[in-house]
């Protein structure tokens, strides 16, 4: 494509072409065949589709967040997104090269400027490294400057960890520790983007808390662009300025935070909202807004696959695959009966 | 449906946990988790025990059922059921008899709590034939496992005669937690205790197991107690909330009440850190510093070295539970008269809700 | 505290926050002085390491310790038993038995441990080419692995041997050769096993090259079995020379390699029995010596590769 044409939600067209997004996923499709490489030539369809068709893009210094329950696909799509799980099918493009097609040295450069921070913070940090030896890693495997001291003193400082921390191991750390040693070293070469998989899972309320206030600060003082994961809906909620919600490995819905919040599109969208805990209304009893739990993604409905729970579905929901379509600048929703649920209103 | 054999009064209490001490030993040093609580829960409520790690909020949920792993010790205190029986003090073979037919216990994680090699209706069925006593008949299994499909029709899961030969792998999390919340119910408990049910499941399947829980407290007219980290699932579910901070109750009384109007700066610091939506844009309130160092004794409040209000009184004694405003039990110098605590120049626009003193 | 699970939420309490142990765990000596209490924490790892640190001592000062050079012969004095002269006897040469084992022990050392070392090396490279880089390569390094492990060990040896001649040097090639296809598929088993770890992957997404995680993460994170399995295996090995020498494939006479003792001894055993006896249990003490060491050792290291449990309330 020659001008990228404006992703949803990216920069609107003008008289120049923009510059390309930071990153833009293209129908992107991961498949997990348990058969081998034999039955996946053979275009076998049986096996898991982890992430299934996804088109997403997000803008420089930009957070978007995607949000979705178990088996939604998430994580896989942040790994295939930074090229660490292999695709079967589409594009994943960092500031308009195609990743899944660069040769060695731009992987390496590629590396420097996306990153990923990891759900499980202890078991992302090689177990028998000291934290010095931690924050020293992308320096050294970038080969940037022996000469010059590593900055870990610096790394500590900016997540906010005492000095006498670079001596431990990854085991004597506390979890909130270990996370933060993760986005320092992940932040020490002032990448362009960074992956955040579930930044607070597991942290108590004052430690998660922190660790927002502590990516929120990074991003104003250093311009990155985030792609949050996460189930947590008030992560999104104070984080992300975009949401894009995910069910069974599809995109449902994307929009900017306030849009998707307040005029939630899609059915399973509306239910998510819903099922937030409410502490300030002091409302007693949340209504279950939606049946049934999340099925396998083995074995995922026919047609939409949010069908069998969905409160709006019709006959056509069970037949036809909804495509993602743009309901206004900016919002996407992939679902035939959007008008409808829109009408519906705000379910809390 | 409940049975009404011989249980007491409505408003007596269920559980009266008396100055609960435990500890843990390891390689040579002493963590003193719980340095005595006192908690009292009423029949037919839902008590929130809620905390952040380090609490002693599970140690006290595990410590009533004396199911603390081999280094804790239950060392001082009692906890006394239904006004007669004190579960620290009974025989083994009593013990027995209470767990699962007085008080039942259903844990966070229902893959790791259900036997993966044993069907989910052998399961079930077991935990009536171990509290049968004496041999156990044909009829009798037949009629545990009729029991036991009731049990999983209550908890809103259909196909029971399926799902009685299923495994627990072949589950989702939110049907292995119905499961395990029917095994708990099988021998009609009067309290339930409820260790973090919901923590790993979806946001969707929470709000379905907080609803069946709702559920049957209602028409099992069930007493349960609820351990959680999060604090809105104790506003959404719970008459009572009990905040543990290191070991000690630091608050107590109607969630209503203590949520709109916290009396411990512990609690309100708590409130205040919950991320959402509503505080786009500006930085989250947190509660600087770290949970205190268990080993040893502590001196004075065990909140004060994170406190904001903390003053000379606080680091040196440990302050007595009070009622202040409208919270039962408050553990603080700052909301007791006879503390000696200096109320004089306190920023008023940064005091939570204070409540002068009489 | 084993049922909690994995969401448990958590923070602020570290280690290091606690206090739980005295002193911050990774100061060097606190750890060395930890390792070294915990080897001689039971019985059968003291006994271990003073037999194991015992043979150390003879193989390096062997020579000024026994009381008469190994080829002294004496043929006023042979066969003789235990005696103030010759506290464990003498062979059919005269020659000092405790002297000869003494010196053998020194033999044995310089055969069995770099053999063992240099299956353990060659292995460890062969695991992780095959077990990191999977696909033809790991195809290859199985094959291999497998056609020598099917020969048994001794066979195998004895056929180089004759191959190649008996040298000291070629005897320690041919026991490396027995004893690598065991490392080399444990460390392709162990290396299969940490390479599903995220921290693999995080280095991956750090940009780190296949080189640097198979020598900086992986191989780290899997000598400790390894070493187990040296401390285990070295007697094995010493047994195998014992044996090639035994069939007078070993070290040539006179060097008094134990199962060159043994060998001369069975000649005379209905005469005089010592060199057998005295041989043989110096075999057997040195292989409990090492069997308990090795299961001390398996003690000190594996509670430390799983950390130190954490504390929950």
């Amino acid at each position: 494509m020659t001008t990228p044409a404006p992703g949803p939600g990216g920069p609107a067209a003008g008289a120049q072409p923009p510059s390309p997004p930071l990153l833009r996923l293209e129908d992107l499709s991961v498949t997990f065949s348990p058969d081998g490489a034999l039955a996946r030539l053979a275009g076998n369809r049986r096996g898991v589709r982890a992430v299934d068709g996804v088109s997403l893009s997000m803008s420089d210094a930009e957070v978007l967040g995607v949000v979705g329950e178990s088996g939604s696909g998430k994580t896989t799509l942040a790994l295939a997104a930074l090229r660490l799980q292999r695709a079967t099918s589409g594009r994943v493009r960092f500031a308009g090269a195609d990743v899944g097609g660069m040769r060695r040295q731009a992987v390496r450069r590629f590396r420097r400027d996306a990153v990923m921070i990891f759900q499980d913070p202890h078991s992302s940090l090689s177990p028998r490294m000291r934290v010095s030896s931690l924050l020293r890693e992308p320096y050294v495997i970038h080969h940037i400057g022996p000469d010059e001291q590593y900055p870990v003193a610096e790394l500590l400082d900016m997540v906010e960890l005492p000095e006498r921390l670079a001596g431990s191991y990854p085991h004597e750390l506390s979890g909130g520790q270990a996370r933060r040693v993760g986005i320092a070293r992940a932040l020490a070469l002032r990448p362009r983007l960074i992956v955040a998989d579930e930044p607070t899972a597991g942290l108590d309320v004052s430690a998660a808390s922190a660790i927002l206030n502590l990516l929120q600060r990074l991003r104003a003082e250093h311009g990155t662009g985030y792609l949050v994961i996460t189930h947590a809906l008030n992560v999104v909620g104070y984080l992300a300025d975009r949401i894009a919600v995910m069910y069974l490995g599809r995109v449902v819905e994307t929009g900017s935070a306030e849009q998707v919040y307040d005029t939630p599109l899609h059915p399973y969208t509306r239910a998510l909202i819903a099922s937030i805990p409410d502490m300030d209304s002091g409302r007693r009893g949340r209504q279950q807004p939606v049946a049934g739990e999340i099925p396998s993604p083995r074995n995922p409905p026919s047609g939409c696959h949010f069908h069998p729970r969905c409160p709006f579905a019709i006959e056509r929901c069970r037949t036809d695959d909804p495509v993602l379509e743009e309901a206004a600048p900016g919002r996407q929703v992939a679902c035939l009966r959007w008008r409808e649920v829109a009408s519906a209103g705000n379910p809390t | 449906m409940a049975s009404l054999n011989g249980r007491p009064a409505v408003d007596e209490a269920v559980l009266d946990i008396q100055d609960l001490a435990v500890e843990y030993r390891s390689r040579g040093s002493v963590m003193r988790v719980l340095p005595g609580v006192d908690l009292t829960i009423t029949r037919g409520q839902v008590v929130g025990l809620v905390g952040e790690s380090g609490s002693g909020k599970s140690t006290l949920a595990l410590a009533v059922l004396r199911l603390l792993p081999a280094n804790g010790k239950i060392t001082a205190g009692r906890i006394v059921l239904d006004g007669t029986t004190d579960l620290t003090s009974i025989s083994r073979e009593q013990l027995r008899r209470v767990r699962g037919e007085k008080v039942a216990m259903i844990f966070q994680d229902p893959l790791t709590s259900l036997n993966p090699t044993f069907k989910i209706g052998r399961q079930m069925i077991d935990v009536q034939t171990a509290h049968a006593g004496g041999r156990v008949r044909w009829p009798d299994r037949k009629q545990f496992r009729q029991r036991a499909m009731a049990l999983l029709h209550e908890v809103g899961l259909p196909d029971a005669d399926q799902l009685m030969g299923s495994y627990p792998h072949q589950l989702s999390g939110g049907m292995r937690q119905r499961v395990m919340t029917a095994m708990a119910l099988s021998l009609e408990p009067e309290l339930l205790i409820a260790d973090e049910p919901t923590s790993a499941l979806d946001v969707t399947t929470e709000a379905q197991i907080l609803g069946l829980l709702r559920q049957i407290k209602a028409s099992r007219d069930l007493t349960i107690l609820f351990v959680t980290h999060d604090l809105s699932v104790v506003a959404e579910i719970c008459d009572r909330v009990v905040v543990m901070y290191a070991g000690q109750v630091m608050e107590q009384g109607e969630v209503a009440d203590v949520f709109r109007e916290p009396q411990h700066p512990y609690t309100s610091a708590l409130l205040d850190a919950v991320a959402t939506r509503s505080h786009r844009g500006q930085p989250l309130n947190t509660i600087p510093g770290r949970v205190p160092s268990l080993i040893g004794q502590i001196k004075g409040c065990r909140f004060a070295s994170r406190c904001s209000y903390a003053q000379d009184v606080c680091r040196a004694e440990e302050p007595r539970p009070v009622a202040s405003g409208s919270s039962e039990a408050v553990r603080c110098h700052m909301r007791d008269p006879q503390s000696g605590y200096e109320h004089a120049g306190l920023p008023s626009a940064a005091a939570p809700k204070v409540v002068p003193p009489p | 505290m084993a049922l909690l699970g994995s969401a448990r939420p958590d923070d602020g309490i570290g280690l290091l926050d606690l206090d739980i142990t005295a002193q911050p765990p990774s100061t060097r000596r606190a750890r060395t002085r930890g390792a070294v209490g915990s080897l001689l924490a039971t019985p059968g790892g003291t006994i271990g390491t003073v037999i194991v640190l015992g043979l150390i001592v003879l193989a390096i000062f062997g020579p000024e310790l026994a009381p008469y050079s190994f080829s002294a012969i004496d043929v006023n004095a042979t066969l003789q038993g235990p005696s103030l002269h010759h506290l464990l006897g003498t062979d059919q040469l005269g020659r000092d038995i405790l002297s000869r084992l003494i010196y053998g022990t020194r033999i044995e050392m310089e055969v069995a441990v770099p053999a063992v070392a240099c299956a353990l090396a060659c292995g460890l490279i062969l695991g992780l080419l095959g077990g990191y880089l999977g696909g033809l390569v790991d195809n290859v390094v199985v094959l291999v692995t497998d056609t020598f492990q099917s020969f048994p060990a001794i066979i195998l040896a004895l056929a180089l041997l004759v191959v190649v001649g008996s040298s000291l040097r070629n005897l320690v090639i041919v026991i490396a050769i027995a004893f690598l296809p065991n490392y080399a598929r444990t460390s392709r088993a162990l290396v299969l096993s940490v390479k599903q770890n995220q921290y693999i992957l995080a280095e991956r997404a750090l940009g780190a090259s296949r080189l640097r995680i198979m020598v900086r993460h992986i191989t780290p994170n899997i000598v400790a079995p390894l070493f187990i399995l040296l401390a285990m295996d070295t007697p094995s090995a010493i047994t195998v020379e014992a044996g090639l020498s035994f069939l007078g494939l070993g070290v040539r006479p006179p060097n008094p390699s134990w199962g060159a003792i043994l060998s001369d001894g069975f000649n005379s055993i209905y005469q005089a029995p010592w060199a057998v006896l005295f041989a043989s249990l110096t075999l057997a003490i040195a292989t409990i010596g090492f069997l308990c060491f090795g299961e001390a050792l398996r003690d000190v290291l594996d509670p430390r590769l799983r950390g130190v449990s954490r504390w929950r309330a």
